[in-house]
């Protein structure tokens, strides 16, 4: 069930109405919220609802055991336990194909003809998200951060949350977990904001990400070696934008319908093409994954207190385990080392922190150099391989090719995209206010207009959102 | 210096916990208002979305529910009484237009 269509509309105001009927019984709203949350993600596939609910009841028995554990080793040993089951399963769904294509290619260079037989394993939808939020939950415990809850509703609810299952945003188990405590407020629904933050989000992924890949980057990128400099620029500028535009989309989108259950989130993406830094970068870009990877993995590893080595080694980790949680090729593994060498470099230079001190030509110089540095690191992420990244790369020098893309319509969308990252970053919450001052009805309906504007205005189908494959 | 991966881990998500949140200051509504400005918003998709609403309709693969056919009905007529009053001509209208600036 897709974000912008009518199917979720349907079953969305089905579920407000629902769990706002029952919000004197917060068991109840709990129970209405998981059973919608399972609804809704059974709608791809109802075998994974299991998975899903074992994933839930594994590190619910965990974080019990983990709080009843007075020994500081036991509770490191479960803690253990939970982390290898969580990865453990998204290693078979997601990594176990990647493995043995790999094994074949490395023994059949090596002269070998014996192939391992290739398993045929669907990837379930959000299994990268709902892992990483099992894991925050119990880490979380371990550290004494947030109790174990003693309702499994609660642990049910915080790992399948419809707004956020499928693509994020990784919701901490600290923030959430008092919000599901909580009995609902029904004075205090952030409705204009959340409304806000929706209509954004539809007018993101249904106009300007969906006519970037139909009109120009899925068909540069599916052969690049047709295309000149221009339109391969172009393109790389239309993918950044696309990408950008597509998963903030989906993180506006939770974000809002979240708000409008009572539930807050919080920002998964603040303006990150306007970054002066790759430090800066990951400070703005899919927050809640660069923050649950320095938290739980970068900062464990011994962060940036363990020498200069040690931290760009760990730099380095950190950003190629990012990349490989992307997906399973090499390609995503590429873009993790080149987003690391990125930032140890720049850690080497001292780039990031003389940052603020610099003068502002200085300062817009950066901000383009990073752009570009990120459009060439999306070269591979976008790529099918990396034999189809390097003849993109080659492309630049083919200058007889003639420049089909750069049409008023294709910059117009690209310059769009990009508006949204140098209008000030409070822009949501400032129209917001604005549209608040009109009276409830009169804000209804011209929400209702613009959503039928958006749909006018999109061209037809919805394409998938581009992190439901991670 | 020495590293405690809980209390500092931890302590950088709280640095940064309150800049991420998009409510700080923001204005709230009852329930009551928002169950309004929905209704609104729906009643006024509603009519001016009525073709895609049909759409929709028509294309559930309802065949084997008992009732189908009321959906389908329901559907046509609300899209013909919108058309008598002109409404779907608005999203038509956007439709042609970025059509029109789509294909230079």
């Amino acid at each position: 069930m897709l974000f912008p269509t009518l199917d979720f509309g349907l079953f969305f105001l089905i579920v407000f109405a629902i769990a706002w009927g029952v919000r004197g019984s917060p068991t109840g709203r709990k129970a209405v919220l998981i059973v919608a949350s399972y609804i809704f993600y059974g709608y791809w596939d109802w075998r994974f609802c299991f998975l899903l609910g074992f994933s839930s009841l594994a590190n619910y028995t965990a974080g019990l055991w983990i709080d009843r554990l007075g020994d500081a080793r036991q509770r490191k040993l479960v803690l253990i336990v939970a982390v290898v089951i969580n990865l453990g399963l998204l290693a078979y769904f997601k990594y176990t194909g990647f493995f043995i294509e790999s094994l074949n290619d490395a023994a059949y260079s090596l002269g070998l003809e014996r192939e391992l037989p290739f398993l045929e394993i669907i990837l379930p939808v959000g299994i990268s998200f709902f892992t990483f939020q099992g894991i925050s939950y119990v880490a979380d415990v371990y550290r004494r951060v947030i109790p174990a809850s003693r309702s499994v509703l609660n642990v049910l609810l915080y790992i399948s949350f419809f707004p956020q299952l499928v693509a994020g945003p990784i919701v901490r188990a600290q923030i959430f977990m008092p919000q599901i405590e909580k009995p609902a407020d029904p004075n205090r629904i952030f409705a204009s904001i959340g409304i806000t933050l929706i209509l954004i989000g539809m007018f993101k992924k249904v106009v300007i990400a969906n006519y970037l890949a139909t009109e120009m980057v899925d068909n540069v990128f599916f052969d690049p070696f047709f295309y000149g400099p221009i339109d391969l620029l172009l393109a790389v500028y239309g993918y950044a934008i696309q990408i950008y535009c597509d998963f903030s989309a989906y993180s506006d989108i939770a974000i809002g319908v979240a708000l409008l259950l009572g539930f807050r989130f919080q920002k998964n993406f603040n303006q990150p093409y306007r970054a002066e830094s790759i430090q800066d970068f990951w400070r703005r870009w899919h927050i809640s994954l660069s923050s649950w990877l320095r938290d739980y993995l970068y900062i464990p590893l011994g962060g940036s207190r363990a020498g200069p080595l040690r931290t760009r080694l760990n730099l380095m980790i950190t950003m190629l385990l990012g990349g490989i949680w992307h997906g399973a090729a090499w390609t995503f593994l590429f873009w993790g080392f080149l987003h690391g060498l990125g930032l140890v470099v720049e850690r080497m230079l001292g780039w990031g922190r003389s940052a603020a001190r610099r003068p502002v030509w200085q300062k817009v110089l950066a901000t383009v150099l990073v752009f570009h540095f990120v459009c060439l690191a999306w070269i591979f992420f976008r790529s099918e391989d990396f034999g189809t990244a390097l003849t993109y790369l080659g492309g630049f020098a083919n200058f007889s090719a003639p420049v089909e893309f750069a049409t008023p319509f294709i910059i117009g969308l690209l310059l769009v995209g990009l508006s949204f990252h140098f209008v000030p970053h409070d822009t949501v919450e400032r129209t917001a206010s604005v549209v608040r001052r009109l009276p409830p009805v009169a804000q209804g309906a011209l929400g209702g207009l613009l959503l039928v504007v958006i749909d006018a205005l999109g061209p037809e189908g919805i394409a998938p959102f581009i992190y439901f494959q991670f | 210096m020495s590293i405690d991966p809980n209390t500092d881990a931890n302590a950088a998500f709280q640095r940064h916990r309150n800049e991420l949140d998009i409510t700080v200051g923001a204005p709230s509504q009852r329930l009551g208002v928002v169950v309004a400005m929905l209704i609104s918003g729906v009643v006024v998709a509603a009519v001016f979305g009525s073709g895609a609403m049909r759409d929709w309709a028509f294309e559930l693969t309802l065949d084997a529910i008992p009732g189908a056919e009321l959906v389908f009905a329901a559907a046509d007529t609300w899209h013909r009484w919108m058309d008598w009053l002109g409404a779907p001509d608005v999203f038509d209208a956007i439709h042609a237009w970025i059509e029109r600036w789509r294909l230079g």
